[in-house]
């Protein structure tokens, strides 16, 4: 139903209960809001929207007032202007016009209004104020002398962000906004907060007193961190990264939204730690040199172990870095070096999850877009720590959640963030998340709740299915998952009943089997329909910036760029760990490494390193001296993302810009340029003069990425596939059918763990924390603030038991090693596991780790101990 | 010395007003005389009648006679009023107020009868009908009452239909101040689409110098919960919230006893009299902030969130309580509705004038002498609730002005006496009906000061939500502060009235709505006294202590007195020789104008 009414002199047909001000904002008639904010909900706190409406002596907030038929507005009479004035004015009266040195001078929504109304103070004097600057919590800051307290802040960090850590305290005039009961800010450290705040009273403190904001220029770019990819600006001045804010418009896929890497990592950027110039090894020594030795001794050395074939030689591709430059990476190993030994860090999570989808649906992608969540009606976040791994996607998922009649069922060995606006909790053991899985399936099958015209026509497999899962009945697998046989029957029907359910996992967690999970989603997805629909499907999530685009471009042992088979009769070349093993059985002698840092990010930290200091020639090309590149016979020094032009595929199969923000330091070359370099160093001819140029040639070579240009990327990602330029992209796959005709389903046992060995009785869990991500979050000095170290959580019954306290460093064993940690005792684990996180190469989890290609473990056991 | 006391029955006001008065020990004082005497004669702890400044009060009631109430009762005459009254059938007429002749009962001689007593002579009780005659704490006593026999009526006899009818009809608007029609709120929230629907009792009675709310839920608990059972029955709400401010702790207790009385007796609970209509309550104590008062403040108080409103539309008869369809009024409104139902729309609309039907409870307070609750029928004026239900000004002081409507009224002069207490009179006259808090003033109230007062009270209590309420109260207090200490200037006016404008026009809530009203209605009717701090550097009323000086007239007879009570020892003095006052130590803390019982200290 709509509604027409007249605002200043122009008629307008309007939805019924649009507000006063989206009505306006339709006629392009400017309101002017502190309070109000697209994502929010309207909160009609400052007052400074007031419009007149005719027929009225009130003034009515235009943000929160809905519109009715027939009605007259006023925006500019002389009675709004005076109140608006008089809003002004009387924040005037305390809000300090310390402009000079606010961070937020220069976007300053106050500064701004009193400029265009003229005011430089108020006719009713100054009030004094004794509110404080909050100097204590690290990375924001809160000034709450300047605080206007329109709200955003404290309704961003609850109604989008689910936090709840800012609030409104005391009242009145002495009303503040800070953490309850006087603590320090301890939080997520998002920063939405920062970013919504139309004043400067909660600033970044990396970014306080640095440069003023006239002086910075915003450049659109990809972020470098997860798998969702967020659309962000990097404000930059001269070649310095001094602020970030998320982008919000069409063309994002996180509506302004960041986490704690996305806007206060860029610090690795610009650490004085990078690698500035060439290494290469002179005895037990890595010594700075040309590029031109660098090349010639790359030369001389693969050439040297190359004659004997190429199969002699690996390369790591990089999740870190761009589709052109892995795609580059690949054809340099394919093509000079003459091996198809290549994989990257995909191998331990992400691949295995692809090829699941693969062998399941045909295509070796997620089927749902993140944007799509929005359309599900059930999410399902199987063994996933969505909050963790893909932030903005723990956004979304409580956005649909709470906004709509979408349900939320949790999976999970921890009680993750998202447990609290779960409808159902699941408390799954460790690795056993097949064996649930099954479960479900035998559930609905049994009960006769499979979607039986899906079935019928698009799925094959389906008897071996349900006689495998006889043995998943919800009782025999009580003990083994720690979910109850009716908490399972009951998650199965409400499956069944959801028309649209999304499943998120996250591959990568807990020990690298996550590849069985994904088949076993799929499953489920088949059985009940959920796939090639909106909002239905299965989303892996991908744990760095550009997984998905590295296996597309062909970065995987046994595909070519485009997920294409192998040529008739060659061989597929060695895995990651097929590598590793290689190399330290003295078979494979050289490796080529792009952007990755095995000894922290693969598992088997001993093997890793065995293999590394086995081999005969190590190159790696990286943009700081890893503990992998410690072991390099040459060290190249590469830029890092903001340094470069590029494209990086996200999570849900977006391909989308990577931009050149600032220049890199003098002596450091880009990887995709490097790769070119090294081409020309190897007798052939220098393939491309530019980044975009690859883009292109991409297109020409891929057939998903077929009308992926740079022209089409200047604002909006693209979903592939997307063969040509007239294509929109595809947000959700299988919509027409399987590219084999029917979805398989496919039989996935559990595999059996065995009881835990009474000498190392906990089991190990692993994974992300929200403040790092892989190890260049550690060169960024305000998050390693945040996570300085290792903290182990453990359950409070355990550490009663093994008399550990908060804070104390601990021992964690395995029967492959061992690593210190520091000890978190926290109930969001559940008794008798021990979460650990990855990123921290000086307390490295992989040390307790070993990967277990043929899954006949699916778990880690470990001992605590006092350090 | 055994006698017959059978049938006879003592009752003791236990309301609030009177357990701070020393209720308690007179009670105790009962029991032991009791034990004196061997006798025990059954007690009616009633809730407060009224006269408050009367308490303790303690009467009693003899078969076939009048019933004596005894005022300002101390546990010392409670043996003798036993002794003599109850035992040997002599009441004490010079310590009875009044006596309560009941159909058919004799009275006694040289006690005035209640319905001459002037506090009585003009109050229409239907509300406070029970207080002071019934044991709220005895599902009985109300019973015995026409207790519950308007909720049998409804759900036995009428639709929900019929019920919203009846109160539409009988023109009950919304006690709490707003004086919204109470039938078409109902009516609102029954038509809202919703599978649950909320009812509310707003028993958050947060005005300085206000307890209307608190005496009805002390002296008739039911009433009110019998009004909530009727109006959730008339709209379909199957739960019901009081929400009542936790400074009220009798009040509280009373509720839940009779919330479980009415739940052992199936007035609440399950299938309501055998009928499909099932409804609970559920009782919240708020946490003491004014602006929880306000509907939508309150709503997110119950949902657990903090106390600040929201704008409107949604209503709450729409979107209110967990976003459900809601019904908010407060405890007079729903302690209105049992006699609505029970006798008719239209014996109700007979009492009142034509836009304010039926009665209002005001509660009586400041420089008058029968402070306490009343009861009259809408149209009563200002000066017959003062001068002849109040008793008039205190030692005969000239009444000045009456602040109706607590902080978010305004105040009516002595001149507008004569105006007819309704809904649109009072708007007209710059005031408004308010919950009914009447703050009497006389000539040595400083009008400024006054507005100060309230002012103080706003910007303390306002949520600092929106930015005119939460900054302009603070601003216009401190101007206010400023005139009183003799800073003020000229533009202090200008900015009052115009800030006090704006506030009034661009706040999101009642609160910030209303709160320059004791400023704009002081300025209307006092800009004489605003102008004397400002222009003349004098407070009329001799209040300011910033504008004033004390001086020792010839009055003095040097009793020394002044001088002992200095705390400051600003007097001085030979015994039986004129005093006098050193200003430049004195800190016009009026101790010495108190004490002088010769009315020999000057205020200039």
């Amino acid at each position: 139903m709509t509604v027409s009414l007249t605002i200043d002199g122009k008629h307008v047909e309007v939805p019924s209960g649009t507000t006063m001000l989206h009505a306006a904002q339709k006629l392009d008639i400017d309101i002017p809001t502190f309070c109000d904010h697209k994502h929010l909900v309207p909160f009609g706190a400052c007052r400074i929207c007031v419009v007149e409406v005719e027929g009225s002596d009130k003034l009515f907030a235009s943000c929160v007032t809905p519109v009715s038929q027939g009605m007259v507005i006023n925006t500019a009479t002389p009675k709004v202007k005076e109140a608006r004035e008089t809003i002004i004015e009387l924040l005037l009266t305390y809000h300090p016009l310390d402009c000079p040195v606010c961070p937020q001078s220069g976007r300053c929504h106050l500064q701004d209004l009193a400029f265009e109304h003229g005011k430089d103070s108020s006719r009713f004097g100054p009030i004094q104020v004794e509110k404080k600057v909050d100097y204590l919590s690290p990375l924001i800051e809160s000034n709450q002398k300047r605080c206007i307290q329109c709200g955003r802040c404290v309704r961003i960090c609850d109604e989008v962000q689910g936090e709840g850590e800012l609030d409104f305290v005391e009242r009145g005039f002495n009303t503040v906004v800070e953490p309850s009961f006087g603590r320090v800010m301890d939080c997520e450290f998002c920063g939405q907060c920062i970013q919504v705040c139309p004043v400067g009273s909660l600033y970044s403190r990396i970014f306080k007193h640095t440069t003023p904001v006239w002086e910075l220029t915003p450049v659109r770019t990809t972020c470098p961190f997860c798998g969702v990819g967020c659309t962000l600006n990097l404000e930059v001045k001269k070649d310095r990264i001094y602020h970030v804010l998320g982008v919000d418009d069409e063309g994002s896929n996180n509506e302004g939204f960041l986490c704690a890497k996305g806007r206060f990592g860029y610090e690795y950027v610009n650490h004085p730690d990078r690698l500035g110039k060439p290494l290469v090894r002179k005895g037990d020594v890595l010594e700075e040199s040309t590029w031109e030795e660098a090349y010639r001794t790359i030369v001389e050395r693969f050439n040297a172990i190359t004659a004997a074939g190429g199969a002699a030689v690996g390369g790591i591709a990089s999740a870190r870095c761009t589709n052109e430059e892995n795609y580059l990476f690949q054809k340099f190993l394919r093509s000079v070096l003459g091996s198809g030994n290549i994989d990257s860090v995909a191998r331990f999570g992400q691949a295995q999850a692809m090829e699941a989808l693969d062998r399941a649906f045909g295509v070796a992608a997620p089927t749902d877009s993140l944007d799509d969540l929005d359309k599900s009606d059930l999410i399902f976040a199987l063994d996933a720590n969505v909050t963790e791994d893909a932030h903005i996607v723990g956004l979304k998922v409580l956005r649909r959640v709470r906004n709509s009649d979408a349900s939320l069922i949790v999976a999970n060995p921890r009680k993750i963030k998202l447990v609290k606006f779960a409808d159902t909790y699941l408390p799954m053991k460790p690795g056993s998340a097949v064996a649930l899985t099954n479960a479900l399936v035998n559930v609905i099958l049994a009960e006769g709740l499979e979607d039986k015209e899906f079935v019928a026509s698009r799925v094959s497999g389906l008897e071996d299915l349900r006689r495998s899962v006889d043995a998943y009945a919800p009782e025999k697998v009580e003990e083994l998952t720690g979910v109850s046989a009716e908490s399972i029957r009951e998650t199965a029907r409400s499956i069944a009943a959801a028309s649209a359910v999304t499943i998120l996992i996250s591959p990568a967690s807990g020990s690298y089997v996550g590849g069985d999970t994904v088949a076993a989603a799929a499953n489920l997805a088949l059985v009940t329909g959920n796939v090639g629909k909106a909002g239905s499907g299965i989303l892996p999530l991908s744990e760095y910036n550009n997984v998905q685009g590295a296996m597309d471009m062909g970065a995987l042992p046994d595909r070519l760029p485009g997920n294409q088979t192998l040529p008739e009769g060659s061989q597929p070349g060695l895995d990651a760990m097929g590598m590793m093993e290689a190399a330290a059985a003295g078979n494979l002698k050289g490796l080529f490494i792009m952007g990755e840092n095995p000894l922290t990010a693969f598992p088997d930290r001993d093997l890793v390193l065995k293999a590394l200091q086995n081999l005969e020639f190590l190159v790696v090309q990286d943009i700081f001296l890893t503990d992998t590149a410690r072991l390099a016979d040459v060290v190249l020094p590469a830029t890092a993302g903001p340094e470069k032009d590029g494209t990086f595929t996200n999570t849900d199969r977006r391909v989308q810009r990577v931009r050149k923000a600032i220049e890199p330091p003098a002596k450091t070359r880009a990887d995709w340029k490097i790769l070119c370099e090294l081409f020309e160093a190897f007798g052939q001819p220098q393939p491309y003069t530019g980044a975009m140029e690859i883009t292109r040639a991409i297109a020409g070579e891929v057939p998903s990425y077929g009308g992926i240009t740079p022209e089409r990327l200047v604002k909006n990602g693209l979903h592939w596939p997307c063969p040509d330029t007239s294509h929109p992209g595809t947000s959700f796959l299988h919509g027409e059918g399987f590219p084999g005709g029917k979805g398989q389903l496919r039989v996935i046992e559990q595999q059996k763990n065995g009881g835990a060995p009474s000498e190392y009785p906990l089991t190990l869990i692993s994974g992300m924390i929200l403040f790092h991500s892989g190890t260049t979050t550690k060169w960024a000095k305000g998050l390693n603030e945040l996570a300085p170290e290792a903290r182990a959580e453990i359950n409070p019954s355990d550490a009663k038991d093994l008399e550990i306290t908060d804070g104390d460093r601990i021992r964690i064993k395995s029967e492959k090693g061992h690593m210190d940690a520091v000890a978190k005792v926290t109930p969001r684990i559940q008794k008798g596991t021990v979460f650990v996180p990855a990123h921290y190469s000086n307390m490295s989890v992989n040390s307790l780790m070993r990967y277990d290609p043929i899954r006949e473990r699916t778990v880690t056991h470990v001992s605590v101990s006092r350090a | 010395m055994a006698s017959d006391t059978s049938g006879q029955r003592l009752f003791i006001g236990m309301g609030t007003c009177g357990i701070a008065t020393g209720a308690e020990g007179v009670l105790a004082a009962v029991h032991e005389g009791f034990d004196k005497l061997k006798i025990e004669v059954p007690i009616v702890k009633t809730g407060c009648i009224g006269m408050c400044s009367q308490e303790v009060l303690l009467d009693v009631e003899t078969p076939g006679r009048a019933r004596v109430t005894y005022r300002q009762v101390q546990p010392e005459m409670v043996e003798d009023i036993l002794q003599k009254h109850v035992v040997g059938g002599q009441p004490l007429a010079e310590l009875a107020i009044g006596q309560i002749i009941g159909e058919g009962e004799s009275a006694y001689e040289g006690i005035p009868g209640y319905q001459d007593l002037p506090v009585f002579k003009k109050q229409k009780r239907i509300v406070l009908r029970r207080c002071g005659f019934i044991d709220p704490d005895l599902i009985e006593d109300y019973f015995e009452t026409e207790g519950y026999k308007g909720v049998e009526k409804a759900i036995k006899t009428m639709s929900p239909e019929q019920v919203r009818e009846v109160v539409k009809e009988s023109g009950l608007r919304g006690r709490g101040g707003g004086g919204f029609p109470a039938g078409l709120k109902w009516e609102f929230c029954a038509n809202a689409y919703g599978d649950q629907k909320y009812l509310i009792c707003n028993a958050d009675e947060g005005d300085p110098g206000a307890f209307m709310d608190r005496s009805i839920l002390e002296g008739d608990p039911h009433a009110v919960l019998e009004g909530m059972i009727i109006a959730g029955y008339a709209i379909g709400a199957s739960y019901g919230y009081i929400y009542c401010r936790a400074e009220y702790p009798l009040a509280i207790k009373r509720l839940k006893t009779a919330i479980a009385l009415a739940e052992e007796r199936g007035y609440l609970g399950d299938n309501i009299l055998g009928s499909d209509f099932s409804f609970r309550l559920r009782i919240k104590e708020g946490a003491g902030a004014f602006v929880c008062g306000e509907e939508t403040a309150l709503m997110a108080s119950i949902e657990g969130r903090r106390g600040m409103p929201r704008s409107r539309p949604p209503f709450p008869a729409v979107k209110g309580l967990w976003g459900k369809p809601s019904n908010i009024n407060n405890v007079e409104t729903y302690a209105c509705v049992p006699p609505i139902i029970l006798h008719g729309a239209k014996n109700y609309a007979e009492v009142g004038t034509e836009g304010t039907k039926g009665t209002k409870v005001f509660a009586l307070t400041g420089k008058i002498i029968n402070t306490g609750l009343i009861e009259v029928a809408a149209g009563t004026t200002l000066k017959e609730i003062i001068h002849e239900i109040g008793g008039g000004i205190e030692e005969g002081r000239a009444f000045k002005a009456a602040q109706l409507g607590g902080p978010s009224g305004g105040c009516l002069p002595s001149y507008l006496a004569e105006t007819a207490i309704d809904y649109d009179s009072l708007i007209q006259a710059g005031a408004m009906m308010g919950s009914g808090g009447v703050v009497v003033m006389d000539e040595t109230d400083c009008m400024v000061d006054v507005a100060r007062y309230f002012l103080n009270f706003t910007a303390a209590e306002s949520c600092g939500k929106c930015v005119p309420c939460r900054l302009g109260t603070k601003i216009m207090l401190g101007i206010l502060e400023r005139i009183t200490e003799g800073k003020g200037t000229p533009e202090d006016m200008e900015n009052l009235k115009d800030l006090g404008q704006q506030i009034k026009s661009a706040s999101l809530c009642g609160l910030g709505q209303t709160a320059p009203n004791p400023v704009l209605s002081t300025l209307r009717y006092f800009e004489d006294e605003y102008d004397a701090h400002i222009n003349e550097g004098t407070c009329p009323a001799k209040v300011c202590t910033a504008l004033i000086t004390y001086h020792i007239t010839d009055n003095c007879t040097g009793c020394t007195l002044c001088a002992k009570k200095c705390p400051v020892t600003a007097i001085s003095g030979e015994r039986k020789q004129l005093h006098t006052i050193d200003q430049e130590l004195c800190t016009k803390c009026n101790m010495c104008f108190e004490v002088c019982p010769f009315n020999a200290i000057e205020k200039e």
